[in-house]
């Protein structure tokens, strides 16, 4: 029976009742939209689709000082991007500004936000791939983890406090670390949907998501202004190959990492030239490579490019190194052109 | 769209002037001193009296309209309805219909009935200047004067009921504090009443009553015994005295010696004294018996007096139990007394509590259509923003920034926080004025320093000081219902069209101002215009682009009267008509008035500097 058919009001809707409460009791207001915005469903996405008409100044600055110092807002600061352009509230205005001043110019300048749609039909293969590279990342994390475990099991026995404390940080960091893979292979249908993408757009957002995570890196896209870089790809796939790479590049390059990726058309598929501020991979490692577990870091290691290349695979794509000066060799991707 | 169709003035400056107003737009023109600013001020005027007039105003008034001068004005309304009015210098306006009846009933004062927009050089730069204040949003909110009315009318009535809510809860607040004083006077009395224990029997104890009783037998008992032993007394005295006169044998002689018969009663007197020995022994045996009975009395009385010592130290004993236990009593009678008082004062404390509930709650609804109601004044504020703004193009730019106009909020953020014995104060508030007023409030009485440090991030001890702080100096009640009014920002773009700089009109230059404002009230509504000298401080090329265009453009929809010394407003423009003013020193008169090709001699000689300077100007332009 539907509402309509007796004198039952229709149930307040989510945006509904964040208004109401925004005049009537704003804390409530607050308490409710935290708790949709931690749930992370599609009605957090709905509402915030709401909030990008005008006149909604009063609930904009409900999320703006919700989201102020939770550890998550990342995932609105495109939104309160665009309405900081928008915004004509001085309240409202003073809100977004607090909640963007601690966030770097180019998080703030990361583009829309992402749009949730329905599963595509292909999940259950997704899903089987998943839990293979979900297993793999975790025990990954988790060697970490049980690596300083066992190492301040021993510091206990030697009584080093220093140590000690400086071991616990570092086991608490792998548990949080072990914590962000988990919740990065928390599955969106939407991560592993196969779409046009335009890669030079999709390479500064993962950049940008990349330094909220880990440290900042420059990054320079090189491309002839002509040249179509629309690829047919998923975002997971993608992760997969520049994640690695950016974390190989930070390890080797430290803090001011910088990393130059040249674009090149040809024919149907686009070449990328990958290289940054380390020295690069020896000579004699390039035959290697991609054929084994190969790290300079430690034996427990060395599994990233074996990612790179299969998710490059994947995608139909190559990957190998290539001389960029003498006996310097740099990675280089190829990946077909979405030819739609 | 109502017109001003004609105006006549007798007296004062420019006597006998007689003129017939088209549609469109009219240009006064002619030398300074000639009555082009006395003949827009008559107009202004006859319509809207002297309400609001500046001094300098009042001062061109008296001088040039003066006592004796009368305007008379007849303007058409939208509906074709014509109306005359007359009006002198501090008189009031008499207006009259078509047929010559006065329409007592309209307030023309009020500026409702013919509405006009009129505007000289330094009211314009004063709605420049004032950023903040009312002068901008007038220009906003006299186009939406019915609906904002409306709106203010129904703002009015829910501030009314906020603040008689708050007068009730403030009462309410109060008389439940003043029973917890009372409550507080009274103290623990239940747990008192609890240490003292069951209670006990009303009334004296048995014992006590038993010994009480036994006092009051042995009362009687001594007084019994006294009797007793003052009965024997009086006998034994009488038993004493009957021995004593029986005991004296001359009271008992009877024989008289002299008598003849004293022989016989010699005789009998041997008898008599026998008896009456007899009497003697019998009162001295009887003695005997009452004494040895008083002693036998006396006896029992000494016994009895022991006794009843015992029993009278034991009916003390039993008193002071008693006089305890009254103590007692009374005392719990007392503590009963007060928890049953306490137990009323809670129940109308709760009664209190309950209703404090429900104007709080009652609050949240009245808040809630109180602040949407404002914000539906900033909506519609918006609205005539937008539409303003697509009339007067890109080169001015009139946006509303809501909450902006938020001087009382501020003030009262900087007195709240000058006891907070916190530092930065100019941060905090800056801080602070991420939330608005209501919200404010609501931390303000939770007094939950947490939230309010989750809020604004001032650090515990901080957010506590300053939280106190607000506490003791600030009402929330009055806080959430702070005046706090949009801004109305009027821009001009100082930058080029590709990389637009907007600068607020109260930054710039005076002739920037005018630039601002001139297309926004040139195209704010239908009434009739009168602008005294619009062009001042405007650069030509302004005038010709934006002024031009946009009369040309609005001339069809409303009347507009420019008092100008700019040859390409009546000329480009094209005037419906040109009026000509002069004067000889005395008074100020028409000289001639017609279309621009009528009066082109006197536009080139008053606007162009005449033909030769004109025909000069040409030439060196080198243009044909």
């Amino acid at each position: 029976m539907s509402y309509a058919d007796n004198d039952m009001p229709a149930p307040e809707s989510l945006y509904e009742r964040l208004r109401r409460l925004a005049v009537e009791d704003p804390r409530g207001a607050k308490s409710l939209f935290l708790a949709t915005f931690e749930a992370n469903s599609n009605d957090l996405y709905e509402l915030l689709a709401q909030l990008r008409k005008p006149n909604e100044g009063r609930l904009r600055q409900v999320v703006a000082n919700a989201v102020r110092t939770h550890p998550e807002k990342v995932r609105v600061i495109p939104d309160l991007v665009v309405w900081r352009e928008t915004e004509t509230d001085e309240f409202t205005r003073r809100a977004i500004e607090g909640a963007l001043a601690d966030v770097s110019p180019a998080v703030a300048r990361a583009g829309a936000p992402p749009h949730r749609i329905s599963a595509p039909s292909e999940l259950a293969d997704v899903y089987r791939y998943v839990s293979d590279r979900l297993r793999h990342r975790l025990s990954n994390t988790m060697l970490s983890a049980l690596a300083q475990a066992n190492y301040l099991k021993k510091l206990m026995a030697a009584d080093l406090a220093t140590d000690v404390q400086t071991t616990i940080a570092k086991l608490n960091d792998a548990m949080v670390s072990l914590a962000r893979e988990l919740e990065a292979t928390d599955v969106d249908p939407e991560y592993f949907r196969q779409r046009p993408i335009a890669l030079p757009d999709w390479l500064r957002q993962m950049n940008t998501r990349y330094a909220t995570r880990y440290n900042a890196i420059a990054l320079r896209l090189v491309k002839n202004e002509d040249l179509q870089l629309r690829i047919f790809a998923n975002d997971y796939l993608l992760d997969t190959i520049f994640w690695n790479i950016w974390i190989n590049a930070h390890q080797a390059a430290g803090p001011n990492c910088e990393i130059t990726i040249e674009f090149k058309g040809k024919h149907r598929e686009v070449e990328l030239l990958i290289s940054d501020n380390g020295d690069g991979f020896p000579s004699d490692l390039k035959d290697v490579l991609f054929q084994q577990m190969y790290s300079t870091k430690s034996r427990s290691r060395g599994r990233g490019l074996l990612e790179v290349q299969d998710a490059v695979e994947r995608l139909t794509g190559r990957v190998d190194l290539y001389e960029a000066k003498p006996s310097e060799y740099r990675i280089r991707i190829r990946l077909p052109l979405d030819v739609q | 769209m109502w017109t001003i169709d004609r105006l006549e003035i007798s007296g004062g400056f420019l006597p006998g002037l007689k003129l017939t107003l088209p549609h469109g737009l009219i240009c006064i023109i002619g030398p300074r001193g000639s009555g082009k600013s006395t003949l827009a001020e008559a107009l202004r005027f006859a319509i809207k009296g002297t309400v609001g007039a500046s001094k300098q105003r009042l001062d061109l008034l008296q001088a040039n309209i003066g006592s004796s001068g009368l305007v008379t004005l007849v303007a058409n309304t939208v509906t074709g309805v014509a109306y005359t009015i007359k009006r002198a210098f501090r008189q009031p306006a008499v207006l009259l219909a078509a047929d010559g009846r006065t329409v007592p009933t309209v307030d023309l004062d009020r500026g409702t009935f013919l509405p006009l927009d009129a505007y000289n050089g330094p009211e314009i730069e004063a709605i420049a200047d004032e950023a903040l204040g009312e002068r901008r949003r007038a220009l906003l909110d006299d186009l939406r004067g019915e609906e904002l009315s409306r709106v203010h009318l129904s703002l009015g009535e829910h501030r009314r009921a906020l603040e008689a809510n708050a007068d009730r809860i403030r009462a309410t607040r109060r008389s439940v504090n003043d029973l917890s004083e009372r409550i507080e006077e009274l103290g623990d009395v239940r747990a008192k009443l609890n240490i003292l224990g069951p209670s006990p029997e009303f009334g004296p104890s048995t014992d006590y009553v038993k010994a009480s009783k036994q006092q009051q037998c042995n009362s009687r008992e001594r007084k019994r015994v006294d009797s007793v032993l003052e009965l024997l007394r009086s006998l034994q005295r009488d038993s004493e005295s009957l021995k004593a006169r029986s005991s004296d044998q001359k009271t008992f002689c009877i024989v008289e010696e002299a008598s003849s018969n004293s022989e016989l009663l010699q005789k009998r007197q041997t008898e008599l004294q026998q008896s009456i020995s007899n009497v003697s022994a019998q009162a001295c045996s009887f003695i005997s018996s009452i004494e040895s009975t008083l002693a036998l009395v006396e006896k029992v009385r000494a016994e009895l007096s022991g006794v009843h010592s015992t029993q009278a130290a034991e009916f003390a004993q039993q008193q002071q139990l008693h006089q305890a236990a009254d103590e007692l009593y009374q005392a719990r009678l007392d503590l009963e007394q007060s928890v049953a008082k306490l137990h009323e004062i809670d129940e109308e404390q709760s009664l209190k509590k309950l209703e404090l509930g429900q104007l709080l709650e009652s609050r949240k609804s009245l808040k809630a259509k109180f602040l949407l109601e404002r914000e539906q004044v900033s909506a519609l504020r918006d609205a005539v923003a937008k539409e303003l703004q697509a009339e007067t193009g890109k080169k001015v730019r009139i946006r509303v920034l809501r909450n902006a106009d938020d001087l009382a909020y501020r003030n009262l953020l900087t007195e709240g926080l000058k006891g907070a014995r916190v530092r930065n104060h100019d941060e905090i508030s800056q801080s602070l004025l991420q939330l608005r007023p209501e919200q404010l409030a609501q931390f303000i009485q939770t007094d939950d320093a947490v939230a309010f440090d989750e809020a604004c991030s001032f650090g515990p001890d901080r957010a506590r000081k300053i939280l106190d702080a607000f506490r003791d100096s600030v009402d929330p009640l009055e806080l959430e219902v702070v005046e706090i009014e949009d801004q109305v920002r009027i821009e001009l773009n100082v930058g080029t069209a590709d990389e637009p700089i907007f600068k607020d009109a109260a930054d710039l230059s005076r002739g920037q101002k005018c630039t601002a404002l001139l297309p926004l009230l040139l195209a704010r509504t239908n009434n009739p215009l009168i602008i005294d000298q619009p062009e001042d401080n405007l650069d030509n090329h302004f005038i010709y682009e934006t002024v031009v265009n946009s009369i040309q453009r609005l001339k069809g929809r409303r009347q507009m009267i420019f008092i100008t010394h700019n040859a390409n407003i009546p000329v480009l423009a094209d005037a419906d008509l040109v009026i000509v003013m002069n004067s000889n020193g005395k008074i100020g008169f028409l000289e001639k008035s017609g279309s621009v090709d009528e009066c082109r001699d006197q536009i080139v000689d008053l606007l162009e500097g005449g033909d030769m300077a004109f025909e000069l100007r040409r030439q060196r332009y080198a243009r044909t």
